[in-house]
């Protein structure tokens, strides 16, 4: 399903060409630069065949079937294009990021869990590893208050941003609007402002909250995995309920009384794996757009968890991908939207020619601030206290977080073979994340999945820059 | 024949794109802006699926006697030029800034050099988000189309620019009803109108606020915490559209939108 894995490497070993077709084209991404073309038949044969070293190509029957000046045209244009910087093995060698990169952000969004609370119980939520269901706490008010006093003490940037997390975050919903109305006030005391972020299970959503919300420009996000039948596998209440139709509900009386920008983040587990289903349900029920994400799951104890993604369902898993991919580029041609775009980042990566050496915020401009007061690197990690990087009294804890990244990336040492990794960074740090403080890759479904969405962005890249 | 195309291999130097400077109530291309424009030029044709908005600014002189004037004037001068350059006039389309960007106060004769500008501002057309499916629009708040003070271009609730200033579309009347919430609500022929414009941003909206997982009707679909006022909005065709900002990466930065609000299979 994805493409040739690795057509030419370098001396030190890092792949320099990852050649492969998808939905009927033929593509070449030089990953030492990000660069990214498109080939046709014979230079993909020829490549192929070659291993990227065009003074020595293997014959057989694929790349027999052109001629001699055929093949002699693809070498001088490939050799024109090594003269031009591309193909160079030393820039594959990617340097990790300096302490300095690391350490000169300076904090302006925090994540504050505002409860650990939740009326769901979802089969797949990774919380349930990290919080002790039997002690589970609100965030206390002087907390939320501390969280804004340092982050504004904190960040250099005008703007600040505070996402509501959870939990579920409205069950504390009293405590939410306080923290509003705190962080306006002081905000504007050192001539800042905030903007608030939501996500939410989207079962507890009356209208006073939805003009709450609406008069304070939040941006929502809600958690809904769709049809009734996908939603309710694991998305349920502590009675077994399903919690589709409570959703849906509020969703509608979203749309009807607010004008906020909200999505929807859909977690795909192996009970679905049909993304253009889910797409068209989010479609008919007029959700501006959804997030849908292929299910975290980490290996326990030698075995995976029953929501999690085998070698079928990633294999047809990819070919949604394919489809959504053609889908996206109809709906570009005819000047329409679209509900979901997986590709969105992956595009805007490949356009910058990017070479990434960590795929977010996390410890960096972002960080989360747990019930207990502790600071985390992302919200995924609340309550893992071998990642807590300070406090609000001690202040962020600038060696801890050198340390977290120093043994991320040693562990990312492994992906240093594979094409994508320059584009992908390794994914998400939580992902690799054990209690213990090590770090380790514990879901290669996840990698086959990023290697096919860089591919078909690039197929996309490739077909919009020519509508363009 | 050619078996190797390239789709992204340079788009550095569209970050480097010089703005050109003009004279007092001039709208006349120096040999030096001239020399700029022809740089610049080298730049757009390495890159032709870049689309690029031309921002006409002026000083506050100008604005006073001549509104945004000017400063479109200044930005067709610069499309003209690209377009005897051999560029095709299609990629370029034609803002004023609306002093939104210009240099503040105090106005003495150097700041007011460095506002009489037309700025170069790339970008793309990728595929949008924000779907209802072809009939229908997103309920949009009211907006006020502020046609006297003649940012008309700029104000998003006119449709056209030509027809629309001021004026309530027909049938879709987005000032009393939710636009094209369905079908029905509409008149056939102004669903296609309807689905044109509300996707789009005031100037307000586009607002440095907002962050980016409002794409559905943000321009700048990347950045996460972010949209720099200046993203342009095209009134034509990329109103349905999303476009991958090329500036101002520091607010619209990849790395933190990951982060934002797509963190895990959280309830």
């Amino acid at each position: 399903m994805v493409g040739e894995e690795i057509q030419a490497i370098s001396p030190l070993g890092y792949p320099l060409i990852h050649t492969f077709k998808t939905n009927g084209s033929f593509f070449l991404l030089d990953t030492s630069t990000s660069s990214a073309l498109e080939i046709d038949n014979i230079a993909y044969q020829y490549l192929k065949n070659s291993n990227g070293n065009s003074s020595s190509p293997k014959q057989n029957n694929s790349i027999n079937k052109f001629s001699q000046s055929e093949i002699n045209s693809v070498k001088k244009e490939f050799n024109q294009l090594k003269n031009q910087g591309l193909f160079q093995y030393p820039k594959a060698q990617k340097p990790e990021p300096t302490p300095e990169q690391i350490t000169s952000y300076r904090p302006y969004h925090f994540v504050l869990i505002v409860t650990q609370k939740c009326n769901l119980r979802c089969g797949y939520c990774y919380e349930t590893k990290t919080t002790n269901p039997n002690h589970k706490i609100n965030m206390p008010l002087e907390t939320a208050y501390k969280a804004i006093d340092f982050l504004l003490s904190q960040s250099n940037r005008k703007k600040c941003g505070l996402t509501f997390f959870g939990g579920e975050p409205l069950i504390n919903f009293s405590l939410i609007k306080k923290v509003v109305r705190y962080a306006k006030r002081k905000a504007q005391e050192v001539g800042k402002t905030f903007y608030f972020n939501i996500t939410t299970n989207g079962t507890l959503l009356p209208s006073e909250t939805i003009r709450f919300i609406t008069r304070e420009k939040f941006n929502l996000l809600v958690s809904f995995d769709g049809p009734e039948k996908i939603n309710d596998h694991y998305r349920i209440f502590p009675n077994g309920k399903g919690s589709h139709q409570i959703i849906l509900r509020n969703i509608k009386r979203l749309q009807a009384e607010s004008d906020i920008h909200f999505s929807v983040r859909a977690t795909l587990t192996r009970q679905c794996t049909s993304l253009m289903k889910l797409y068209h349900y989010f479609a008919d029920e007029k959700i501006p757009k959804a997030y849908i994400q292929p299910v975290s799951s980490l290996q326990n104890h030698k075995t995976y968890p029953p929501f999690h993604l085998k070698k079928n369902d990633v294999h047809s898993l990819l070919k949604e991908y394919e489809k959504l991919a053609e889908l996206i580029l109809k709906k570009h041609k005819d000047k329409k939207a679209v509900v979901v775009n997986p590709f969105k980042d992956y595009l805007e990566l490949i356009h910058e020619s990017a070479v990434r050496h960590i795929s977010c915020g996390v410890c960096r401009g972002m960080m989360a601030i747990g019930t207990d007061g502790l600071i985390y690197p992302c919200q995924r990690f609340v309550g893992m206290k071998n990642f807590t990087i300070g406090d609000f009294d001690q202040g962020i804890d600038v060696p801890k977080i050198l340390h977290i990244f120093q043994k991320f990336h040693e562990a990312r040492n492994s992906c240093k073979s594979c094409w994508a990794f320059n584009i992908c960074a390794g994914g998400c740090m939580h992902d690799w994340a054990k209690e213990d403080g090590n770090f380790k890759k514990q879901d290669e479904t996840r990698c086959t999945i990023t290697k096919k969405l860089i591919e078909l962005s690039i197929y996309l890249y490739a077909r919009i820059m020519e509508k363009n | 024949m050619v078996h190797f195309k390239k789709l992204n291999n340079n788009p550095k130097c569209l970050k480097n794109l010089k703005s050109i400077f003009f004279e007092y109530k001039s709208d006349v291309l120096s040999e030096k802006s001239k020399t700029i424009i022809r740089t610049n030029a080298r730049c757009l044709s390495a890159n032709p699926g870049i689309k690029i908005a031309l921002i006409g600014h002026s000083d506050d002189r100008e604005i006073r006697e001549f509104k945004n004037e000017l400063s479109i004037k200044r930005a067709n001068q610069v499309k003209a030029f690209l377009v005897l350059l051999g560029l095709p006039k299609n990629r370029f389309i034609i803002k004023s800034s609306d002093q939104y960007k210009n240099v503040r106060v105090p106005p003495d004769e150097q700041t007011r050099s460095k506002n009489r500008r037309v700025d170069f501002l790339a970008y793309i057309k990728i595929p949008p988000k924000c779907d209802f499916e072809d009939v229908s629009c997103p309920p949009k708040k009211e907006i006020e189309c502020n046609h006297k003070e003649g940012s008309c271009p700029l104000d998003i609730s006119c449709l056209k620019k030509e027809t629309g200033c001021g004026k309530k579309e027909k049938g879709c009347n987005r000032r009393e009803t939710p636009p094209c919430l369905n079908k029905e609500n509409c008149e056939t022929e102004d669903v296609e109108d309807c689905n044109g414009s509300d996707v789009c941003l005031t100037e307000d909206d586009c607002h440095d606020d907002i962050p980016c997982n409002s794409e559905d009707n943000n321009p700048c679909i990347f950045g996460e915490s972010s949209c720099p006022k200046e993203k342009p909005c095209d009134n034509s065709d990329t109103c349905l559209s999303e476009i991958i900002c090329f500036f101002h990466k520091e607010d619209c930065g990849s790395e933190e939108s990951q982060s934002n609000n797509r963190g895990g299979q959280k309830s």
